[in-house]
């Protein structure tokens, strides 16, 4: 099959392709790369030299526990919850202190400030500045489903897959984040 | 080059190769074996504590008000129930730790273990398992020994093996090794009760090493059977 034809089939079709051809894992892991990386990024505050190990780690990982993936998950959904537990477990190794982001990474702040669930309205540089702050400061259990549902656009059974956390929790979860958000800019 | 290359580089030059199927198939079956053999000896001390508390001469508490609470302080199976709560937070995580496990709150999966424990459990005493294993397993040891309660005359409790049946009255060796002549106004003593059974009396101590007996339960297997002389 030409890599052209590749790029065309599903996740779990890529999967069976790359169980049998490592190349072929080439394909799944450029579909991800982009997207992990920058969510290492958003939910750890890792430095992007450390978000590269992180990403690396995760998909050696998944090359070889492959053929245990379980075909009733997306592969996205088992994917991202690898992703979330090497980058919790990496974070807790070294006790990352939050850096500070620069603003040209903030796009995933605005999209949750200017998200209609969110009712915030940001206008200026500052409340921008504080909007990130606020998320800045959020405990981890908070700020994960936050980017998972606004920025990363996940279905809450998705983002359930992904944390491992009963479905009811994750719209628990996203409610209290909201409200300690309104509260921090209030 | 970026971090795909980098990596399916390193998957080639350091041969890394994926884990065999049967190693998840081994995983997953040895999950589920443990869930079953930690249901099955959970529901086993479940049936084991249901039916000691049953067995348990609850009706006792008017008998005498000053023993009611070191009664109930002696008699409760305390380490099989540890033993029990133990076990059922151990099938609480194992079922947590299926593929699925996740999906269910905390609730929910607390109170299924739980339900699923005392449901097996109620099977097991249904079918006489948890009777049928006594001498067996060594969860019976475990629980409380009551003897200590019935060995006490003054407060009108006796009991011991019946070494004679005679005419309206029982010999008995208690678990001191002292012989008791047990009292009673049923003539028909005989019928009832033959040597080599554990009884247990009710009544009044009248002199030394004698009793009068209100009441005579035998005791079988943990179950009685009850004679009144009034």
């Amino acid at each position: 099959m030409k890599s052209n034809d590749l790029t065309k089939l599903s996740d779990e079709e890529l999967v069976q392709l790359s169980i049998e051809k490592a190349d072929n894992y080439l394909i799944l892991m450029k579909r991800y790369e982009k997207k992990l990386f920058w969510y290492i990024l958003r939910i750890s505050n890792v430095s992007k030299e450390d978000a590269e190990d992180i990403l690396q780690e995760v998909f050696i990982s998944v090359y070889k526990n492959l053929q245990g993936f379980d075909q009733t998950l997306k592969f996205s959904s088992w994917i991202y919850r690898i992703t979330h537990n090497k980058t919790i477990s990496h974070v807790r190794k070294i006790k990352t202190k939050p850096k500070t982001i620069d603003l040209e990474d903030g796009d995933i702040f605005d999209v949750i400030a200017s998200s209609k669930d969110m009712d915030i309205e940001v206008h200026s540089k500052m409340e921008k500045e504080r909007v990130i702050s606020a998320i800045e400061d959020m405990d981890i259990k908070y700020k994960s489903v936050l980017i998972l549902r606004f920025v990363e656009e996940k279905e809450y059974s998705e983002i359930s897959d992904i944390l491992k956390i009963p479905v009811n929790t994750v719209g628990t979860n996203i409610n209290r984040a909201k409200k300690i958000l309104k509260e921090k800019l209030n | 080059m970026s971090i795909s290359d980098e990596t399916l580089n390193k998957i080639k030059s350091d041969k890394i190769e994926q884990k065999p199927r049967w190693q998840f198939d081994i995983l997953n079956v040895s999950k589920w074996v443990a869930i079953v053999s930690t249901t099955i000896v959970a529901a086993l001390i479940f049936a084991i504590v249901i039916e000691y508390l049953s067995s348990l001469d609850l009706d006792l508490y008017s008998q005498s008000r000053s023993l009611i609470l070191n009664y109930f302080v002696s008699n409760i199976p305390a380490i099989l129930i540890i033993l029990l709560v133990i076990l059922g937070s151990l099938l609480y995580l194992e079922f947590k730790n299926t593929k699925k496990g996740y999906k269910y709150d905390r609730t929910f999966l607390i109170g299924g273990v739980f339900g699923l424990i005392a449901i097996v459990g109620i099977s097991f005493i249904g079918i006489g398992l948890s009777r049928s294993t006594q001498g067996i397993t060594p969860l019976n040891l475990l629980t409380p020994n009551t003897d200590s309660y019935w060995q006490q005359p003054e407060f009108g409790l006796i009991s011991g093996e019946i070494i004679r049946v005679g005419y309206k009255r029982i010999d008995i060796r208690d678990y001191k090794g002292i012989i008791w002549r047990i009292y009673s106004s049923n003539p028909d003593l005989t019928s009832l009760y033959s040597q080599g059974e554990n009884i247990r009396a009710i009544g009044l101590k009248i002199s030394n090493n004698d009793f009068l007996a209100k009441e005579i339960r035998e005791v079988s297997n943990s179950q009685y059977r009850v004679y009144i002389f009034r």
